[in-house]
């Protein structure tokens, strides 16, 4: 995923703009990233589920699905 | 992701309440989801997108209590683009990468006894709104025309984006200043739910507080509530309290 990518998801509303160059609200992969390895203070998201209605930071509703079924995003 | 939008602003934008945790394991489970290997009948564990939320519509199970909900089966390479999100407060469980290989028990767990009559209200309201033509497509668009994210911690509910809010506190609910045009939002409902929806049925179905949206105040009243639904509790689980 691209940081170009991700900017589109910006501009169209569907992800926070960046407030922060010590600790982004969004950081693309880097390039040798072939599996995830967030920083710490991150989790792994999608490009899709915030085209569906994912926003940050999350809802109640959002955090008890996440804890009651033992999933991470 | 989409079955917990929609869920979401069902509750909010429509029922007028925060999203009714009971009303939600009442309607829906959660499925394993294991990927095929190429080998008939072996299946693997997958790290991104184990859990299949199901609506409960099972002949032993509890059907036509929801409004239509189809969605889309395109989604091919959508575990592909992934990034990195600031977990703010650290609200959302850390990443691990752990694999999911047999579906918790808590995952089809349903309404204890004791509450299972309170939610007779709310599915009769569930049912007005069905009868009335609210559907999954319908709910999306009115989503995208607000402008909101509704898994996104807001100030306000949807039901309360009315004009008498402070305009600061309308733009926090809001991820955009400029309101999207009808072309884009239908393309993005198609994106999500099946069927060919048009621009021209874009908030064809308005939540409240929006002039047109339907009045379930009285559904409540038969009850004996005098407003909304908020005497239940939400959630009682601990790690949120």
């Amino acid at each position: 995923m691209t940081e170009r990518r991700l900017l589109e998801l910006e501009r169209e509303g569907l992800l926070r703009p960046r407030t922060s160059s010590s600790s982004p609200e969004w950081i693309a992969p880097a390039a040798d990233h072939r599996e995830p390895k967030p920083p710490t203070g991150y989790v792994v998201s999608f490009a899709k589920f915030h085209r569906h209605g994912l926003g940050a930071p999350p809802s109640r509703f959002m955090r008890a699905l996440c804890h009651h079924y033992g999933v991470e995003l | 992701m989409t079955v917990a939008v929609v869920f979401a602003t069902v509750c909010e934008g429509y029922l007028g309440m925060m999203p009714h945790w009971d009303l939600w394991l009442h309607l829906y489970r959660g499925e394993l989801f294991n990927a095929p290997t190429g080998t008939t009948g072996v299946r693997k564990p997958v790290r991104a997108g184990c859990l299949n939320l199901v609506l409960k519509t099972g002949k032993t199970e509890r059907p036509h209590e929801y409004i239509p909900v189809g969605l889309s089966s395109n989604h091919a390479g959508w575990d592909s683009q992934w990034f990195y999100l600031g977990n703010d407060d650290g609200l959302l469980p850390a990443y691990t990468g752990r694999l999911i290989t047999e579906r918790p028990k808590n995952w089809t767990y349903g309404v204890v006894q004791v509450h299972q009559s309170w939610l007779d209200p709310l599915l009769d309201a569930l049912k007005k709104l069905r009868v009335e033509g609210l559907s999954a497509a319908l709910v999306l668009s009115a989503v995208h025309h607000r402008r909101i994210l509704p898994s996104m911690s807001r100030p306000l509910r949807m039901d309360e984006m009315g004009p008498d809010v402070s305009s600061g506190d309308l733009e926090a609910c809001r991820m955009s200043n400029e309101a999207s045009a009808d072309d884009d939002v239908a393309a993005r409902v198609r994106a999500a739910v099946a069927g060919d929806f048009q621009p021209e049925h874009v908030n064809g179905f308005p939540m409240r507080p929006n002039v047109g949206s339907i009045d379930l105040v009285s559904s409540f009243l038969a009850y004996g509530f005098d407003f909304g639904f908020p005497s239940i509790p939400f959630l009682s689980l601990s790690l949120l309290s």
